[in-house]
């Protein structure tokens, strides 16, 4: 356990230090910085424009960012060998896959935690800044937590970065419509269609559950419930990762 | 004397693993082939050869980073390198790139962590080894500032971070400095000293000879010879590694 947590806090460090995950992070504060500017033009609705816009941009940035460290993580250390480094220091190729899981989902949270806070303070100020919105923050890193345990998975099944990066921006675009995928599916009754899009309903990640803005009007969530598939859906990526990285040779 | 790697008979084929280079019929790498040597517990040895002979991949091997299709390989009595046996090993890849955006010290501590060395312990570790290997002053720098024979430093640093029972190092003299290489040669023999198990790829066949106790030189993924060096230093006082590299390695192409 102690090595899955210095290798998560040293992926932490390491993406923290990255020019791009910096990058992109400035560019998120901007943004919110800039949907301030909306006040102007959202009457009387100002405060709410600028927390939808903002969590918005909040996912959105952070998406981008996770989608590139987590598609890419392990493609790069295999390419640059740094992986012999680690896995000749008594750490095993899943405690290894554990360890960068959890530093890109700390990676995540740390995000939230900037860009979320920086909104959370223009909010407080324009008097919208509610319970509500920590639960949509909470979510956001969430869904993206899932999302970087299958890009993971995506540079452990790909040779390419471009591939898992595709990959990993697909699964989340899908992960959005799995409700129009399943009434799809059911006009579609008897055709290998059905079959297909069956299979991509169970295997693809609910993000209809997370989805903040649903979370912001709705009051009757069962949280337990949604934590509790939270687990078991990146469990079971992990340990299909884990699976893969056993036989995947270096 | 004890044996603390014992290799027998292993062959890896490339080929054969890659489903799309046996259609093609590809022969990119050779792999090696029927490989046998023991090391001797304290002793330093070497493995020479040219690109592609199948050095690294010998070492991959013992490593247990990669599993030959026959032979048997055992380290310290066992059959695989596993758990915390690799916190007795230490290992300096041939070509091996570091984050850049992380400092120097932020690495150094991520590795020993790895290697279970206790935080009091570690700093003070950290300073003596990049003292002896002259980083002490970019201690705090990011790597990204660092130049080629920098970075093969601190390869070497984080191998010897744990006082390695037995040391793997592939190429160290690599994009070193005359005076680098000297340095390295002197932390090769402090080691040897205190008991530790070298053994080394490399090109740079003035170190090995003299450093090295026995030499295995090896060929397109064959094993040549093994030249036991002290031996050849009592019989021959002016054998030249390099020559007889050369030479053997010409004969070898005339067969």
């Amino acid at each position: 356990m102690k090595k899955i947590l210095t290798i998560g806090k040293y992926t932490l460090k390491e993406n923290i230090s990255n020019k791009v995950f910096n990058g992109i992070l400035y560019f998120g504060v901007l943004s919110i910085f800039f949907t301030t500017l909306l006040d102007e033009v959202a009457l009387y609705e100002g405060g709410r424009v600028i927390r939808d816009s903002g969590l918005f941009f909040t996912e959105f940035l952070i998406m981008l960012i996770i989608v590139y460290i987590s598609s890419t993580y392990v493609i790069k250390a295999v390419t640059e060998k740094s992986i012999y480094l680690v896995l000749t220091k008594a750490v095993t190729k899943s405690k290894y896959i554990m360890g960068i899981n959890l530093g890109i989902i700390y990676s995540v949270f740390c995000n939230v935690l900037v860009m979320g806070g920086i909104l959370g303070i223009i909010l407080y100020i324009q008097g919208e800044f509610d319970w509500w919105y920590i639960r949509a923050l909470f979510f956001i890193g969430l869904k993206l937590s899932i999302l970087s345990s299958l890009g993971i998975f995506f540079s452990i099944i790909s040779d390419s970065a471009v591939t898992s990066t595709i990959f990993t921006l697909f699964t989340y675009i899908l992960g959005h419509g799995v409700m129009e995928i399943k009434a799809i599916s059911e006009k579609l009754t008897g055709t290998v269609f059905q079959w297909i899009l069956d299979l991509l309903y169970i295997i693809l990640p609910k993000f209809n559950l997370l989805n903040y803005k649903d979370h912001l009007i709705t009051t009757d969530i069962n949280y337990l419930l949604i934590i509790g598939y939270i687990i078991v859906y990146i469990t079971c990526v992990i340990t299909a990762t884990n699976i893969v990285f056993q036989r995947k040779r270096l | 004397m004890k044996k603390i790697i014992s290799v027998k008979d292993i062959s890896l084929d490339y080929k054969e693993r890659d489903i799309f280079k046996k259609i093609m019929g590809s022969n990119g790498s050779i792999g090696i082939e029927d490989i046998s040597f023991d090391v001797e517990k304290g002793k330093i040895f070497s493995i020479i050869g040219l690109n592609g002979s199948g050095k690294t991949s010998t070492l991959k091997c013992i490593l247990g980073l990669m599993k030959p299709d026959k032979g048997e390989i055992e380290v310290f009595g066992k059959k695989k390198l596993e758990g915390t046996d690799f916190e007795k090993v230490g290992y300096l890849p041939e070509i091996s790139y570091y984050p850049k955006s992380m400092k120097l010290i932020d690495l150094m501590r991520y590795y020993g962590e790895l290697y279970n060395i206790s935080k009091g312990d570690l700093d003070k570790k950290i300073d003596i080894i990049l003292t002896k290997l002259d980083l002490i002053s970019r201690k705090n720098d990011r790597l990204e500032k660092f130049s080629k024979g920098m970075v093969q430093k601190v390869g070497i640093a984080q191998a010897i971070l744990n006082d390695p029972k037995l040391l793997f190092l592939d190429e160290p003299m690599s994009g070193l400095d005359p005076l680098a290489r000297e340095m390295v040669i002197e932390i090769i023999l402090e080691l040897k000293s205190k008991g530790t198990t070298i053994f080394f790829n490399t090109h740079i066949l003035e170190d090995v000879a003299n450093i090295a106790d026995k030499v295995a030189i090896i060929n397109k993924g064959r094993l040549v010879e093994i030249l036991d060096m002290e031996k050849i230093a009592l019989k021959q006082d002016d054998f030249l590694l390099k020559d007889y590299f050369i030479k053997t390695l010409s004969e070898l192409r005339v067969d």
